[in-house]
């Protein structure tokens, strides 16, 4: 329960960030989506349980924070971290495909948010590379701080062990 | 799985606002919070530019220090101006009173909204204003700075509106030439950015760079006399059969934090 609680406060403060400041420093054309970020990192943990949790309350997060349909970046999260997931598993191992993948879906992610605005593709490349970066700091951060508290699952579901 | 068939009985009771009080109530908490992280970024923001901006900032404070001499001695002919104002004013028995309506409500009434930015619009052709329904804010409202235009609520919730901007490609107005003796007109449309387009001019028309373009109210959506841009370049060509012209906002949408909407 309390890894919840935890992953639930820590998806909430990136969200606030992610919406409110680095929104605002960086302009929309460069800002990360921490959120999603994050969420992968923990699936690159090998933690599908909490990858599917963090994507969804970060989701609704992100959805209550900003005027979109309640509940459409949360479903946006979740089938990301279900396909990401299962294919990392079946198909590409590496960190470079995983890289390509996760570029892939907050380039996706982007398009469908903005769908109704039909912009320009262009512009959600220097989002994505920005969230892409992100992933790997997230990474390295919750690999070392997270390793203990995510002793049980990092264990039982990395894929080292697992494959 | 039941992560999705829950985002997906979320989005089903979303889209018939049967989940609005709670959404409503969370924006009321974190409203401030947000706010305030968005300040303590335009701050940041401010304290790099000026830094990097050292030098252009010592020369516009000597251009402001000389534009400041020639404004001292143009606010003495104001005053002089002003006095006469009133004066005039008393003769033709003009007051406030001619600007309410008959149930002595204020013919135009203005709500303070602040700016959260829209991190979702990629464009940047939109933002979100942390007024709603709550506080008499309805689609369609006018949204201004000053006397500029900024743009238009397209989106509004209880607590939330939407404002697309001026520079967005989806919303368009009819503008005429304030600068030229004839009035001439013209359709705006977005450009993204800071700029919009004048098109629908005809030849015959004057229009130069420099010249003040106001909104006219004839599309029946934006009041008239609203500042839309200035012109900065006038594009005449031949194949062209009517003359269209490129315009710049006198507002920065990306520095915005303050704005009104206005209600009736």
């Amino acid at each position: 329960m309390i890894k919840y609680i935890v992953i639930s406060i820590s998806i909430f403060l990136l969200s606030l960030l992610q919406v409110s400041f680095l929104s605002e420093l960086f302009g929309a054309k460069y800002n990360p989506n921490l959120v999603l970020a994050f969420t992968l990192s923990l699936i690159l943990l090998g933690s599908l349980e909490f990858g599917l949790y963090s994507g969804f309350i970060g989701g609704l997060m992100l959805d209550l924070m900003s005027v979109s349909l309640f509940g459409f970046s949360a479903l946006l999260n979740v089938s990301f971290v279900l396909c990401i997931f299962y294919i990392r598993k079946t198909f590409f191992k590496g960190n470079v495909s995983f890289s390509i993948l996760a570029f892939s879906a907050n380039f996706l992610y982007l398009a469908l948010v903005n769908l109704p605005r039909s912009a320009n593709l262009y512009f959600y490349i220097f989002p994505s590379v920005s969230t892409l970066l992100f992933l790997w700091v997230f990474y390295a951060i919750v690999k070392n701080a997270y390793r203990g508290f995510l002793k049980n699952e990092y264990n039982q579901l990395n894929f080292k062990n697992r494959l | 799985m039941r992560y999705l068939i829950v985002s997906l009985v979320i989005i089903f009771l979303g889209y018939f606002g049967l989940l609005n009080f709670a959404v409503s109530g969370f924006q009321l908490i974190f409203n401030p919070l947000q706010i305030g992280l968005k300040e303590t970024a335009v701050q940041i923001k401010d304290g790099f530019r000026f830094f990097l901006n050292v030098k252009n900032v010592y020369d516009e404070y000597l251009s402001v220090l000389a534009e400041n001499a020639s404004l001292k001695s143009e606010l003495v002919s104001l005053r002089f101006l002003s006095d006469e104002n009133k004066l005039l004013r008393g003769q033709l028995k003009l007051n406030e009173e001619l600007l309410r309506n008959k149930d002595g409500v204020a013919a135009t009434s203005f709500v303070l909204a602040k700016v959260l930015g829209n991190p979702q619009d990629i464009t940047g052709s939109s933002v979100i204003l942390n007024k709603g329904t709550g506080d008499g804010i309805k689609k369609g409202g006018n949204v201004i700075i000053g006397n500029n235009l900024v743009g238009l609520i397209t989106d509004v919730s209880e607590r939330r509106s939407v404002v697309s901007l001026i520079t967005s490609p989806k919303i368009s107005m009819t503008v005429y030439d304030i600068s030229v003796e004839n009035k001439t007109e013209g359709l705006v449309v977005g450009r993204y950015g800071t700029s919009t387009e004048m098109t629908r001019i005809l030849p015959s028309e004057y229009i130069q760079k420099g010249d003040l373009i106001v909104t006219s109210g004839k599309d029946g959506i934006f009041e008239p006399g609203f500042v839309v841009g200035e012109v900065k370049e006038v594009n005449d060509l031949a194949s062209e059969p009517l003359k269209s012209a490129s315009l710049k906002t006198l507002v920065d949408f990306s520095k915005l934090t303050k704005v009104f909407v206005v209600l009736n």
